[in-house]
């Protein structure tokens, strides 16, 4: 009895599971195998953030570290993609936020096909994805195929290979992790609240601006977070459409740690990588908190 | 099913007690349900009924004992308890065939599954299922669901049977069609039913015995009409059925009766008391509307009379609902059958309030909390 | 439900194009007669499709990738389970930091995984990648298969559950036969996920191929160095399988289960 009692039963309100009472060892052995693959990935950055702190003889040391936070070299790939995130996101989030937008108000067919297509996005791997954005742009792509073809240009327009091009696959790839979120949050507003706005006086673009964005704010500070957060750590679309010419942060530890070999360096710009993520990630979350705080 | 199943078992609870984070859910219930009886289990939402019914199924930890039969349910699981129970929300696995349903705790009992199949469909015939088993239990009505997890329930020949507010979830006359249902089922087959309900007309008609319960007691176990006439406490007077009260002190009071005087409106005499009310005692007393008479003019007991004026009445066809203010403006409400009507009695009427002594139920109120919100 | 005005419907539609016109120009330029990337393709030819059968790391890394994803997911489904079962039944000491711990490697950059991986095996002595990334893979599909596993047993009410076992059905028992085959959607969206995520991953995999590759390390290598249309035909051969997959996934489960 005391297996059926621990864990729980029926809420009576909402019928829901209640968690049981908490004694016996059952979800702790549940939970056996997880730990060990969680362990296994905890025991992965523990190794690496310790051989970053060894120098090159092994002994205990932070030169790996000081190497990549004062050396210019390296703190331009940390700056370059933190720009390029920085500018990138907000130009994801303008062609997103339509597009959930969209997807919330319209009819199922119409709903399906855009959620179809984004799903098919979301599950191609980005280096076809990557690839394509190429056969598009690049110097032999359509685009400047079509240019040439109609006499507007008489020399390719390198649209890839630079910085440029990266955006353009940073802004383009990752729309499904902006679109998601929002669309998750917009098609919970009911539209009795925008009825209701209209009735009011409001008429669109009022009723978008004061009743529905900041409604679904949640839903854009999650595709944003995810969003910065891939345009950081980039690394396969830099690495096809930057043709070399626009290295970010992830190719640069791919580079110490596979070509030239020096794997506590790697380690360090993994690290500092790392700890760049948590950080904002923790801002975010103490922002959230405050303004929920302040709510109050 | 066309004899008895087995030997119905009577259920006993002994100091049964469960809490849950700070709040005591059950406190010392101790008492016996005999065997094939019907007993609704009834009271105010939190007050434990579910909780009681849930730890005879053994889903709530709880000190104390519950015997089924002569049997102690301690240590032994769920599953193992031979117990039928029907849930509020019918709870019909929705990828099974009714069939798959009704027969799902034969199967689970190892019952072959060439003597499953009759089993099956004598079950569902004493539901009025007869020839439903292929159908998908996600596709059938309300009423069609609850009657499936009752053939599921009984099929299995149970100790006792459960029930989680059957009714609740059906409309009103599918209600009054089941309550008929299920006891004509439960007389056929002789099953202990223990039932939760927070509907008193349920519970009054269904049930051989009622248990009131409030925050985690049992305020007052009996039959129906003794429940509701001879209430043990002011709460339970008030929870089952309407009620008109009034405080009162006493003023004079000997062994079969106590004088009670309600102040600003007169003399009342009470002799339906539970416990004896002793001069000088705060009392509130009870009246229920269809014990009151009315009457114009003319002599009558000041002891037992109390004036008042008809502010509204409805016709109600059985009999007439009257609204009256009494003298100290309170409002009471009376239920005179027809013959009563033709005395001329209308809106405005000045009437006398007579009761009869043995239809004023009084409580003194040190013995007890006061309910009254 | 108020419709969208044309201004969102333009933006939308461009955007729709921005994503679908690359497909369609991979589509399209893989059954080209030359070897140029020409779109729209120069007469019609199915010879890159069968140069890749001819370039052997294409159905070997293929054959690799999805034996490690068939693998994750198997495995992800089972863990994931038990994990999901403790997480949403169980109350705990150290539930949340648990149920945190589980979902931590959707955070961390692939890069850092991959590096951190490639370290830990080399200290641990596992010089296999058919080891390596399969724990990799592992590591990377268990976040989403509890995820979805966890919503899907949230919402089963519990008083199927509960009618299982009073008729008989011991929690065990109850599970596998009750609320497993209702939560199939979710078990299947949780399934898709997995498979999906190992099958395509790259960053963090490339750390790991030492002796064994993936299939989209190897298309990565490949469009590196040559150009003519043998990526287009197996990317086409790629984006089949995953319209397949949602197409199936919106047949049986309906794609509100896979996106929420």
């Amino acid at each position: 009895m005391s297996l059926v009692a621990s864990a729980g039963g029926a809420d009576r309100r909402t019928g829901r599971w209640r968690g049981g009472a908490g004694r016996g060892a059952t979800p702790y052995l549940l939970l056996v195998p997880g730990a060990l693959v969680v362990a296994t990935f905890l025991g992965s950055l523990v190794v690496a953030g310790s051989i970053s702190l060894r120098d090159a003889n092994g002994a205990l040391s932070l030169v790996q570290y000081k190497r990549f936070f004062t050396d210019p070299f390296y703190l331009d790939f940390l700056w370059r993609s933190l720009r390029i995130a920085v500018y990138s996101t907000p130009i994801t989030l303008l062609l997103g936020y339509p597009y959930a937008y969209v997807m919330a108000r319209s009819a199922p067919p119409a709903r399906l096909a855009l959620t179809l297509i984004l799903v098919i996005q979301l599950f191609t791997s980005d280096v076809v994805r990557a690839y394509a954005l190429i056969l598009v742009f690049g110097n032999n792509g359509i685009v400047n195929r079509a240019l040439l073809g109609l006499g507007l240009i008489d020399r390719p327009i390198p649209l890839l290979f630079h910085e440029a091009g990266v955006a353009l696959g940073l802004i383009l790839v990752p729309l499904p992790f902006m679109i998601f979120p929002i669309y998750s949050v917009l098609k919970n507003i009911e539209s009795n609240l925008e009825t209701a706005a209209a009735s009011l006086g409001a008429n669109r673009s009022r009723t978008f601006l004061y009743v529905t964005l900041p409604l679904s704010l949640p839903g854009i500070l999650a595709g944003v977070v995810l969003v910065f957060l891939f345009d950081l750590t980039a690394y396969v679309i830099p690495g096809m459409l930057g043709g070399g010419y626009f290295n970010m942060i992830a190719n640069a530890v791919f580079e110490q740690a596979m070509a030239v070999l020096d794997k506590r360096f790697a380690a360090a710009i993994s690290m500092s990588l790392l700890l760049v993520t948590l950080a904002l990630l923790y801002l975010i979350h103490a922002i959230g908190a405050r303004s929920r705080r302040a709510e109050r | 099913m066309s004899e008895k199943p087995i030997t119905p078992q009577a259920v006993r609870f002994d100091r049964v007690t469960a809490r849950y984070r700070e709040v005591t859910a059950l406190e010392e219930i101790s008492f016996t349900v005999p065997a094939g009886e019907i007993l609704a289990l009834l009271g105010p939402s939190g007050c434990g009924k579910s909780t009681l019914l849930r730890a005879i199924a053994g889903f709530v930890p709880h000190s104390g004992d519950i015997y089924v039969g002569d049997r102690s349910t301690a240590g032994i699981p769920s599953h193992r308890r031979n117990i039928g129970m029907v849930f509020q929300d019918y709870a019909l696995f929705p990828h099974m065939t009714v069939a798959d349903n009704v027969g799902f705790g034969l199967k689970m009992r190892r019952v072959s599954r060439s003597a499953i199949g009759p089993l099956v469909s004598e079950a569902l015939g004493l539901v009025g299922l007869a020839g439903f088993e292929s159908r998908m239990a996600r596709q059938l009505s309300g009423g069609q669901q609850q009657r499936v997890a009752l053939a599921r329930a009984l099929v299995i020949k149970p100790a006792i049977l459960l029930l989680d507010e059957p009714l609740s979830a059906l409309d009103k006359k599918l209600r009054e069609e089941m309550r008929f249902e299920l006891k004509r089922i439960q007389r056929l087959t002789g099953v202990t039913t223990i039932f939760v309900t927070h509907d008193q007309d349920e519970a009054l008609g269904l049930a051989d015995r009622l248990a009131l319960m409030r925050r985690g007691t049992v305020l007052q176990i009996g039959r129906p009409e003794d429940v509701y006439r001879r209430p043990a406490t002011p709460f339970v007077a008030e929870f089952l059925g309407a009620v008109n009260s009034r405080k009162a002190i006493c003023r004079s009071a000997d062994a079969a009766s106590s004088l009670l005087e309600v102040p600003g409106l007169g003399f009342l005499r009470a002799a339906a008391s539970p416990a004896p009310i002793q001069v000088g005692d705060e009392a509130r007393f009870f009246v229920r509307p269809e014990r009151i008479a009315l009457v114009r003019h003319g002599t009558h007991d000041t002891q037992c009379a109390l004036s008042a004026t008809v502010t509204a009445q409805i016709y109600l066809g059985r009999h007439k609902e009257v609204t009256l203010r009494l003298a100290d403006g309170s409002n009471w409400t009376a239920n005179v059958s027809d013959e009563a009507t033709d005395t001329g009695i209308d809106v405005g009427s000045e009437v006398t309030v007579v009761v009869e002594p043995r239809d004023v139920l009084a409580f003194a109120e040190r013995d007890f909390e006061r309910t009254l919100q | 439900m108020n419709r969208a005005g044309w201004l969102p419907w333009t933006i939308t539609g461009f955007t729709v194009l921005c994503m679908v016109v690359p497909m369609i120009v991979i589509i399209g330029t893989s059954f080209n007669s030359g070897s140029e990337m020409a779109f729209p393709p120069v007469g019609f030819s199915l010879n890159w499709y069968a140069n890749i059968f001819q370039r052997e790391q294409f159905p070997r890394s293929f054959q690799f990738s999805l034996l490690l994803a068939v693998f994750s997911t198997l495995v992800s489904l089972t863990v994931g389970m038990l994990c999901a079962v403790a997480l949403s039944r169980y109350r705990f000491f150290g539930k949340n930091a648990v149920a945190a711990a589980i979902n931590s490697p959707l955070i961390v950059p692939q890069v850092v995984l991959g590096m951190g991986f490639l370290v830990l095996l080399a200290q641990i002595g596992i010089v296999s990648s058919l080891i390596g990334l399969a724990l990799l893979h592992l590591v990377l599909t268990l976040p989403y298969t509890v995820r979805v596993l966890v919503a899907s047993l949230a919402r089963f009410p519990a008083s199927l559950e509960e009618a299982a076992v009073i008729h008989g059905a011991n929690r065990f028992v109850a599970f596998v036969r009750v609320t497993m085959p209702c939560i199939k959607p979710g078990i299947v969206s949780a399934a898709i996920f997995a498979f999906v995520t190992s099958f395509d991953n790259f960053t963090a995999s490339q750390f790991l191929t030492w002796d064994r590759t993936t299939l989209p390390i190897e298309i990565y290598a490949y469009a590196t160095l040559e150009t003519d249309p043998t990526v287009c035909a197996i990317s086409t051969l790629l984006i089949i399988m995953t319209t397949g997959i949602v197409v199936l996934a919106e047949r049986w489960i309906g794609l509100e289960t896979v996106t929420g």
